[in-house]
């Protein structure tokens, strides 16, 4: 066979990775790294030994290092894990993070979230850089104007919330998938930005939406009929069908557009997150969809950071190279949307929009929502440096 | 419609009370809380029918929230899950409360109160005026009686009434009359083409004969009146219950995103309320219909240069997360000039990564890989890749691989003779997939191998050898599209092939032709 193999990250940090550690067993060394932290911190030192050592010198980070590790020499032996573990970690932890993954940037041996995937084929191991990649391209593509809703006579962002609130309640008692959820206020999003509406039709706009998304998504849809008695039979059936077709022109049939969750699941993949710190992340996410200021933040920015808040309440709160590198967004990137994603936390219980809280108030969420950490310091602290409202 | 309904809006400025709150007796089931509520000022909602519209006006006059609702219960058992919410009284309360914050915001916000006093439909049309339109007689007729019931229902004396106002009556009722002819704003469809308005209108095209018939649609031959361009119209039957099919959607929506030479191009959507139609540029004929018209096997030549395209075109699918699901030679289209194009992307599925399970109803039987055969949901890019191995042994041999005629087990059997039947040790895990039937396997121990097939196929040549890597019985062995796409049996091909556009065709490469 003559076909070159190929490893998601690329052939560089991966193989060397890979080739060093070779006596461990394929990609047991990245598996090890990938469950415990303190073992990513080790991975992360191997990185200096593949750098030249031009590069290093031009490094603010280095200095932290322990010395015999800068010394990249082909003849370099794989390091049994014993001593690799008496490597003085606060040392590697005093360092930027951000910065070390800046300045190694793609000679960086990132732990490979998707070595233990090789053998999943339905996790696309192959492909999924590149699936990311171009979902970050698209994103962009398809962001709305933070500020459209200027251009609506009739809707403002109050009403806009109360909407996307209800939307949240259908959602939950239709027992619908998560991306249905995020694709419908992408579309209502999508669709007020193009095209004026009457305060009277925007539920019609959200319950279309809906039904849009629930085609795109769901192996079953509800019927539009549902959506006539969801909304009190305000809109007939004959509105719905028109206004989706409206929709969908409107839209120039595109709903692929990435959504906060494609991201979160990777970002969460990488952070090695619990099913709380998921939930909880999940639950800021869904928290933010009510309010109009989260839309100058991109869905990948808006994943990280709810990972990133959901770290410091779920665990310890470190954002490691691994995060950054790839979310792409080191933290002092993710600081502004986390200053406004930890206020709506701090403003919830007044808000007038309870659904999200509520869901994720049920057994079945893990009870995120009552997560006293939520109230923690360090979340008031990120709070008070939101400057939106 | 965005363009919102003057009834709503004229209302809503009479009385804004009368647009949210009122409500009325429903009457669903005895196990649903009765939930009723002071029927409102507009007390009557009886109007003449709309001549020529089946449909009940009580329907269209709900739109405005300010009439009394339909009192008929739901029919119940029409669905599930209308049913399943109809048991929780709970849900009332919620239904409602949509409106009734809208409600609240509108009196604090104060902005959107615009009333006149006069009770003019002043308002309304200074806010119409924004649209200017122009109408059919027929609109115009229709518009009057709407206009008239509106009259009816709230009762402002209509001074004036403008053109504008006018169109945003037949805008309203356009969705439950149908007999209007959707004109979608200006401007909206320029990403489809510099042509601008003469997209998204059906008379853009003459329909010519009928190419064929899909499990959604009817495909035929057209011809574009504008450019003199052959097109496919595939005339996708609409479910009038439904709404646009969930194929549709998806088709149109994972097209749109896949521009690239080996994939069929979608010009223009035509969507109106009886028809829905997707115009895709006219390939000449098919995979199928090509191989009908030259039984045997095809030219190697020909073969590398269909295989490298089916492959190149479903690598980039993959790469972006898309998945067609129903490869077959029916579904790859074949220009005149060798050129192949993936066509039919209605059972196509974006995949998100990680991914949860899909219908696995999907593929045509002979093209369908073993793990999908046995209930598999768990499948990935893996799925099409056994297509392109069955379809690259079909084309390479002039025979089908596995053409099994009697259902699943057969379709199985077929595959086992050849590969070998699967036991836990060399697919750990078979057993444990829903339709692992061991009862209905024929034990094959020594398996045929694909060079039985045909000396082609023998594991020393090259396409022995990517055949062989792609028709794993295990997923997780299958060869990739973009690892088959490097393979050495494509490497007499000039390596420029790897580095055009995506949206070049192979063929512009110096060097690569078809041989006729």
């Amino acid at each position: 066979m003559d076909i070159k193999p190929r490893t998601a990250l690329g052939t560089i940090g991966g193989n060397s990775l890979r080739d060093r550690h070779a006596p461990s067993g394929k990609g047991g060394v990245t598996k090890t790294a990938f469950a415990v932290p303190a073992q990513i911190t080790r991975v992360k030192t191997d990185a200096f030994t593949t750098r030249p050592p031009s590069q290093l010198t031009t490094s603010t980070t280095t200095s932290a290092l322990p010395t015999h590790n800068r010394q990249p020499t082909p003849a370099h032996k794989p390091t049994p894990p014993q001593q690799e573990d008496e490597f003085p970690e606060p040392e590697v932890m005093d360092m930027d993070v951000g910065q070390i993954a800046l300045a190694l940037s793609n000679k960086l041996v990132i732990e490979d979230i998707d070595e233990s995937d090789r053998d999943n084929p339905q996790l696309c191991a192959e492909y999924v850089k590149e699936i990311y990649a171009y979902m970050r391209e698209l994103e962009i593509k398809y962001q709305v104007d933070p500020a459209y809703l200027s251009t609506q006579s009739q809707i403002n962002s109050k009403m806009r919330a109360i909407l996307i609130d209800w939307l949240i309640q259908v959602h939950l008692r239709f027992t619908l998938l998560q991306e249905t959820l995020y694709l419908t206020v992408s579309i209502i999003d999508r669709y007020l930005q193009v095209e004026p509406c009457d305060k009277s039709d925007l539920q019609l706009v959200g319950v279309t939406a809906m039904l849009i998304a629930s085609k795109y998504e769901e192996m079953y849809a509800p019927q539009v009929d549902d959506f006539v008695f969801i909304t009190d039979r305000t809109y007939s059936s004959d509105r719905i069908r028109s206004m989706e077709r409206h929709m969908l022109n409107a839209l120039d049939y595109s709903f692929g557009n990435p959504l906060c969750l494609h991201f979160l699941r990777r970002y969460s993949r990488a952070g090695n997150a619990g099913p709380e710190m998921h939930t909880m992340a999940k639950f800021l996410l869904e928290l933010s969809l009510t309010d109009y200021h989260c839309l100058r933040f991109l869905p990948s920015q808006l994943a990280a950071t709810a990972l990133y808040i959901s770290c410091k309440i779920c665990s310890d709160g470190e954002w490691t190279p691994t995060l950054h590198h790839y979310s792409t967004y080191s933290e002092s990137q993710l600081l502004p949307c986390a200053g406004r994603l930890t206020w709506l936390v701090s403003h919830m219980a007044t808000s007038k929009q309870q659904a999200v809280r509520k869901k994720y108030s049920s057994s079945k969420f893990l009870k995120v929502a009552t997560n006293s950490g939520l109230h923690s310091r360090p979340i008031r602290e990120l709070a008070a440096a939101d400057s939106t409202s | 419609m965005a363009l919102g309904s003057v009834i709503i809006q004229e209302t809503f400025e009479q009385s804004p009370r009368l647009t949210y709150r009122t409500r009325s007796r429903e009457t669903f089931g005895s196990n649903l809380e009765v939930f009723s509520e002071e029927p409102a000022l507009a007390a009557d909602n009886g109007t003449a029918a709309h001549p020529g519209n089946g449909e009940d006006t009580r329907d269209r006059h709900s739109t405005d929230g300010s009439s009394p609702r339909d009192m008929s219960p739901l029919s119940p058992g029409e669905n599930g899950l209308t049913n399943g919410l109809m048991k929780e009284g709970r849900f009332q309360k919620w239904r409602r409360r949509f409106s009734e914050s809208l409600l609240r915001l509108g009196s604090s916000t104060g902005r959107l109160e615009n009333r006149s006093p006069s009770r003019s439909p002043s308002n309304v049309l200074s806010n119409a005026t924004s649209r200017p339109r122009s109408l059919s007689l027929q609109q115009v007729d229709m518009v009057t009686s709407s206009r008239q019931r509106t009259s009816t229902i709230s009762g402002p004396a209509y001074a004036s009434v403008g053109p504008s106002f006018m169109h945003h009556v037949a805008v309203k009722n356009f969705g439950s009359t149908g007999n209007l002819v959707s004109r979608p704003p200006l401007g909206r469809r320029s990403s489809l083409g510099p042509l601008g308005s003469p997209f998204g209108q059906l008379d853009t095209y003459k329909k010519l004969e009928a190419l064929g018939e899909g499990s959604y649609a009817t495909v035929y031959k057209g011809i574009s009146n504008i450019t003199g361009q052959l097109v496919a119209l595939k005339e996708i039957r609409l479910n009038t219950e439904e709404g646009t099919p969930f194929t549709a959607i998806r088709e149109a929506s994972l097209l749109k995103g896949l521009k690239h030479a080996n994939i069929v191009t979608l010009h223009d959507i035509i969507h109106t309320s009886t028809n829905l139609t997707f115009v895709f540029e006219y390939v000449d004929t098919d995979l199928s219909h090509y191989m009908e018209k030259r039984p045997g096997p095809l030219d190697p030549n020909n073969v590398r240069l269909f295989m490298f395209q089916l492959i190149r075109g479903l690598d980039f699918c993959h790469r972006r997360k898309i998945l067609h699901r129903d490869l077959k030679p029916q579904n790859l289209l074949i220009s005149d000039s060798g050129e192949l194009k993936l066509a039919d992307f209605g059972l196509a599925r974006a995949k998100s990564v990680p991914t949860r399970t899909y219908s696995h109803e999907v593929v045509t039987l002979w093209y369908r890989p073993p793990d999908v055969l046995m209930g598999s949901t768990q499948y990935s890019t893996q799925l099409d890749m056994w297509g392109v191995g069955c379809i690259f042994v079909e084309i390479l041999t002039g025979k089908p691989l596995f053409p099994g005629m009697k259902g699943v087990y057969d379709q199985l059997n077929k595959i086992w003779a050849i590969l070998g039947t699967p036991t836990e040790a060399t697919w750990p895990g078979v057993t444990k997939l829903p339709e692992y039937k061991p009862y209905h396997f024929r034990k094959y121990d020594t398996p045929k191998g694909l060079d039985s097939i045909s000396p082609m196929l023998h594991p020393s040549t090259m396409s022995g050898d990517l055949a062989a890597q792609i028709l794993q019985l295990l997923p997780a062995q299958r060869m990739k599209a973009s690892d088959a796409l490097h393979h050495s049996y494509f490497s007499c091909l000039p390596p420029e092939v790897y580095s055009i556009p995506d949206d070049a065709s192979i063929f512009t490469v110096p060097g690569v032709s078809i041989t006729r």
